[in-house]
């Protein structure tokens, strides 16, 4: 089946034609994401998922599809990165006062950035790293308590969490040089429990209260504790924090990507595959390693300073173990090294839960057979990994 | 004479109570292709660990292009300019065959994190050059290995894995390449144009070292300028390989036992 495709594939398509598609695709998948969100009806629900794995089933038997797909978007990069940051930029005018679809949202950009932290790790480089909860906690603390304890403001907070985490993350990635695999998860496992433990126990951090009464950022006089005014539209404003994790994700997205298509990404991919082979190809496995770990921490900070401002009160139960496995899910389900998929897993895996409330007592039950069905159905994630192409020939 | 290019001296290594090599001593000079032979557990792959920093010597001090070798690290000794392959071939399999030449030049490209996020042009640039060079390796080594160089690495037939590891090797610009048993796995026909190859490497590149460890009796006759026998981790007899195979100890301990390799 897979030649006969690619045989009609032959005539090369006008140049418009790639990117109509891509805009076609994009404003699909929005709208989708729209209907699912705003939707109270759970055979709307339900009728969406299974009309997007029936979608996935699809691509995974005929891949000569999928990769025509990959090529469209190869092809009209430009238009599929204007017309996707348009369609986040205009969302939340559809979703207009509905709060809890806004949070759903401002939850899951924070997990994509997250995702897209753990999967320099895990997706680039293999390394099975369990402490991305507590970095994103350390993050989330540092900021706070600067910010009630010193009146250090928002900005000033991401900067200083994100120095704050690296150098955990670098504390961290010291042990870790020396272990691998199931024991070097072990050593993350420790650090992450270690993290809570101290956090939960020490009086300067509050405790098990946590940090409470954390002030709304603001940014040349605008307060995000009021709504957002904008050509005769009003937005609630929690809008104010979508657009933060909405930039936050784009700027993880660029560092990703660049990072990917760098010798550095080669190096980490090099070490995923073999890591006596790389050593042997002059790569210090050692500082790749631990610059994964920094690296993660890094983008971790950023999520867990925007969390603290946005809900203004944190307390060690955020930043559990829990956490950690639940954006490990979000990478191996969404895909990984796979910048797209990793995002795509971070908001499917928040939103789900969310959507099944309906059932209440088999919520739990139901998503974790849809995390299995999807393994099933795309063993390698959504939307798995694919090869470097340089200079434009495939 | 001029400078050896590398100095073994008296080198050992011990695995608790195992000598894996027992002072071993050689030299190898600049564009000389050195066989090292020897029944299996001689020694022979242990002695390229130590080499190239995956074991440390307990004792013996190797030197390299003036610089003594002992402790340093093995992504550092790549850099000096010591490449090798592996007995089972060790690719990157998930990757392109491309991409595993383009991180063979990983010490000769020069991009940090910083340059990577920051001045991404300048990394992408550096990176688009470092594929080209690649792609002319490949084509130099096997133009047939060339034209697939979009396919994932494990998708790829021995013999090409094999091609596909020296042009990786080639790719760090070594100035000692060690292969450690090329022709495993390969049938005659596959062997002979594996000689070929090699050929065709040191020619292009007369001042490239190159030491190989061989059970193909055909290939140590027709490459090595110079053959080294290993038994029980020792050095037992070195020299040209019509005057090694006609020494009585070397025959007991390698050739007359090992009639299915010999």
């Amino acid at each position: 089946m897979a030649t006969r495709v690619t045989a009609d594939a032959a005539p090369a398509p006008r140049w418009f034609a790639p990117g109509l598609l891509v805009i076609g695709i994009e404003a699909l998948a929005a709208a989708v994401l729209f209907l699912f969100l705003t939707s109270d009806n759970w055979m709307v629900t339900t009728g969406l998922l299974l009309a997007a794995g029936l979608g996935f089933l699809a691509l995974q038997r005929n891949p000569a599809i999928e990769t025509r797909i990959v090529e469209w978007f190869a092809s009209a990069r430009t238009t599929a990165i204007l017309f996707g940051g348009l369609l986040a930029v205009v969302f939340p005018f559809f979703i207009g006062s509905n709060t809890y679809v806004l949070h759903l949202l401002i939850v899951s950009a924070l997990y994509a950035v997250l995702a897209l932290a753990l999967n320099f790790q895990l997706g680039s480089a293999n390394i099975p790293n369990f402490a991305t909860g507590a970095s994103y906690g350390i993050g989330a603390y540092t900021s706070a308590l600067l910010a009630v304890n010193f009146g250090i403001g928002f900005w000033g907070g991401l900067v200083a969490a994100a120095i704050v985490a690296t150098f955990f993350g670098f504390v961290l990635g010291i042990p870790s040089m020396r272990t691998r695999d199931s024991y070097l998860a072990l050593v993350t496992i420790a650090f992450g429990v270690v993290v809570h433990q101290i956090i939960n126990n020490v009086t300067w951090t509050g405790g098990p209260n946590g940090v409470f009464g954390i002030p709304a950022p603001s940014l040349f006089g605008h307060s995000f504790s009021q709504p957002i005014e904008i050509l005769g539209y009003s937005l609630p404003s929690q809008a104010n924090f979508y657009y933060v994790a909405i930039a936050v994700v784009g700027l993880s997205i660029v560092v990703a990507y660049r990072l990917h298509n760098s010798r550095i990404g080669l190096a980490w991919n090099a070490l995923r595959a073999d890591e006596l082979a790389a050593r042997c190809q002059g790569i210090s496995v050692t500082w790749y390693k631990v610059l994964a770990f920094a690296v993660d921490a890094f983008m971790a900070a950023f999520a867990g300073t925007i969390y603290a401002f946005y809900v203004g009160y944190i307390s060690p139960d955020n930043f559990t173990f829990l956490v950690s496995v639940t954006i490990m899910t979000m990478v191996i389900v969404g895909g990984m090294d796979n910048i797209l998929g990793v995002i795509l897993g971070a908001f499917l895996l928040t939103v789900l839960p969310e959507k099944f409330r309906i059932f209440s007592d088999y919520r739990l039950l139901l998503y974790g057979t849809i995390v299995i069905a999807m393994l099933m159905v795309r063993p390698e994630g959504l939307f798995p990994k694919r090869l470097r192409r340089y200079g434009g020939h495939g | 004479m001029s400078q050896p290019l590398l100095e073994c001296d008296s080198v050992t290594v011990r695995f608790r109570g195992l000598l894996a090599l027992n002072d071993v001593s050689f030299s190898l000079q600049q564009g000389e292709i050195l066989g090292i032979i020897g029944p299996n557990g001689a020694g022979k792959s242990t002695l390229f660990n130590v080499i190239t920093g995956i074991y440390r010597a307990n004792a013996g001090r190797i030197r390299f292009a003036g610089r003594d070798l002992n402790g340093k690290p093995a992504h550092r000794i790549v850099e000096l300019g010591i490449a090798r392959t592996f007995q089972s071939s060790r690719l990157f399999t998930d990757m392109s065959v491309l991409d595993n030449v383009v991180i063979g030049l990983h010490t000769r490209t020069r991009t940090s994190v910083l340059d990577a996020i920051l001045r991404y042009r300048r990394a992408r640039r550096e990176l688009n050059d470092a594929a080209t060079r690649a792609g002319e390796l490949l084509r130099t080594v096997s133009a047939e290995l060339y034209e697939q160089r979009h396919r994932r690495a494990g998708e790829l037939a021995q013999a090409d894995r094999r091609r596909l590891e020296i042009a990786r090797a080639l790719a760090t610009e070594p100035k000692l390449l060690l292969l450690d048993e090329p022709s495993s796995g390969m049938d005659d026909r596959e062997t002979q144009a594996l000689v070929r190859d090699i050929r065709g490497v040191h020619q292009r590149r007369p001042d490239l070292s190159i030491m190989i460890i061989e059970h193909d009796m055909s290939l140590v006759a027709a490459l090595p300028d110079r053959v080294m026998v290993l038994d029980y981790g020792q050095k037992i007899a070195e020299g040209s390989f019509e005057s090694i195979r006609s020494l009585e100890h070397v025959e007991r301990a390698y050739l007359g036992g090992k009639s299915s390799h010999a």
